[in-house]
Formats: structure tokens, sequence, C-alpha cells
């Protein structure tokens, strides 16, 4: 998808479609939205920028045990594995939503892995089945 | 819509969210919520009509509850339903805008 609103829209019916394929139902299909939304985001409001035609690429794949849902984009290199944990409470004098996002996304994942490659950023989250 | 308003006794407004708050929804919300935060000094917002929310939707939640608390108003969540509620506890905003599960007891936390 590129990060065009109507194109970032598509996110949600292709997890169904996709999920329905690798035989993925709720709740955890819920908890891979949440994560899916939080990365794709990141990617298209901090790396490539919204409105954008480069393309994020999102696949979901069925392992032993679990479903890795991996994003990949071309944008600037960011690793959010190795950002610095945030505190919990979202505090009224920081800055926007505090890092929500990132407390969302390493709370719903099993685990999380990130590499980057001929400039391309590849992050892998694992969900336990 | 996924907004609506309702003005109550005491000049308490009641922001009701339904459906899925996702990147379309959000979309949808950002702007009447920023203008409750820019307007209103007592607000519930009624989530349990909402079946998804996740990030976005909720950066709009906590930049207007934000903008009233600044002011010195009060700002509260109503009646999320449970996964609508882990995503709210897990990122903390609950310390800062307070879980009500009846309207009454909202009612009363911002009066």
């Amino acid at each position: 998808m590129t990060t065009a609103p109507e194109d970032l829209a598509r996110l949600y019916p292709w997890l169904d479609e996709a999920a329905a394929a690798a035989e993925v139902g709720e709740p955890l299909l819920g908890r891979i939205h949440v994560a899916a939304e939080e990365a794709v985001m990141n990617v298209a409001m901090h790396g490539i920028g919204l409105g954008r035609n480069e393309v994020i690429n999102v696949r979901l794949l069925r392992e032993a045990g679990a479903v890795a849902l991996v994003v990949e984009d071309s944008g600037p290199e960011f690793d959010p594995v190795a950002a610095p944990a945030v505190a919990k409470a979202v505090s009224l004098d920081g800055p926007g939503a505090g890092g929500v996002g990132l407390r969302l996304l390493r709370h719903y994942c099993k685990d999380m892995a990130y590499h980057r490659e001929a400039g391309v950023n590849r992050l892998v989250m694992r969900f336990a089945l | 819509m996924p907004i609506a308003f309702e003005e109550l006794a005491g000049n308490i407004t009641k922001v009701l969210l339904s459906g899925r708050i996702d990147i379309a929804g959000a979309s949808a919300i950002d702007m009447p919520l920023s203008l409750v935060g820019g307007s209103k000094k007592a607000v519930i917002v009624d989530l349990s009509g909402v079946e998804f929310m996740a990030s976005l939707g909720l950066r709009s939640v906590v930049l207007s509850g934000k903008a009233v608390l600044s002011k010195g108003g009060k700002y509260v969540l109503l009646a999320p339903q449970p996964a609508v509620e882990e995503v709210i506890t897990t990122s903390g905003v609950d310390e800062l805008f307070p879980i009500f599960r009846d309207e009454a007891s909202a009612v009363a936390a911002v009066s």
C-alpha cells in the first residue's frame, strides 16, 4: 500500500482476509489490528510521510505456534525495538500522546525484530497463537 | 459519523464515540474532539459503542483531554469495551483520564 489515506484504510480488510487465510480469528485478530495500525502509521507519519506514492509492504505469515506480521518500507531508518522505553503514564505536560504507540506495540507482540538492509526497514512482529 | 454530542445538566458535555475508530474513524473524530478540547471544561467521553480503537484514535482523545485539563477542566472516560479498555490501560491513558463504569459516577467526577 502507499501512504495515501484511502490506501492506508485498506489495511484492516486486508488483514481480515490474510488472517482468515492463515486461520487466525478473534481475539488475536483484534490485537494484530492494533499492532498493524501502529506499525504502518508510524512509517506513514514519521517515516515516508502521508500521501506519498512510496510503498509499505505488509505480510501476515503463519509460523509454528505464532503468527508473524511483517512491515517493510524504504523510509528513513527507525528501529522501534531499540527505541528507548517510555514511562507508562501519559503526562499532561509531555508532548502529544507521549509514546502511546510504542507501548502498545510492545504489549501486544510476543516479540519484535528489526532489520535494515539495502535501504529497506523490516519489522517483524510475532503473536503467540 | 463515529462521534455525537449530548449536553447534560451542569454544563457537562458527553461525547459519544462509536464503531471502529481506526484510520478513517480517527480522521473523523480528530477535529470535533479538538473543538471540544478547546471549548469545554467538563467532558465525559462515552466509549461503550466503540468496537475498535488503537493509537490513532487514542491520540485524538488524549490531545482533546489534555487541552481540557490544561485549563482546569475535567475529562473522564465512560464504559469502554474490554478490548478498548486494554488499549487504554496498556498505554497508561487511564492514569490521566479515569475510567468510570456508569454515567452517574462519571457525571459526579466532572461536576
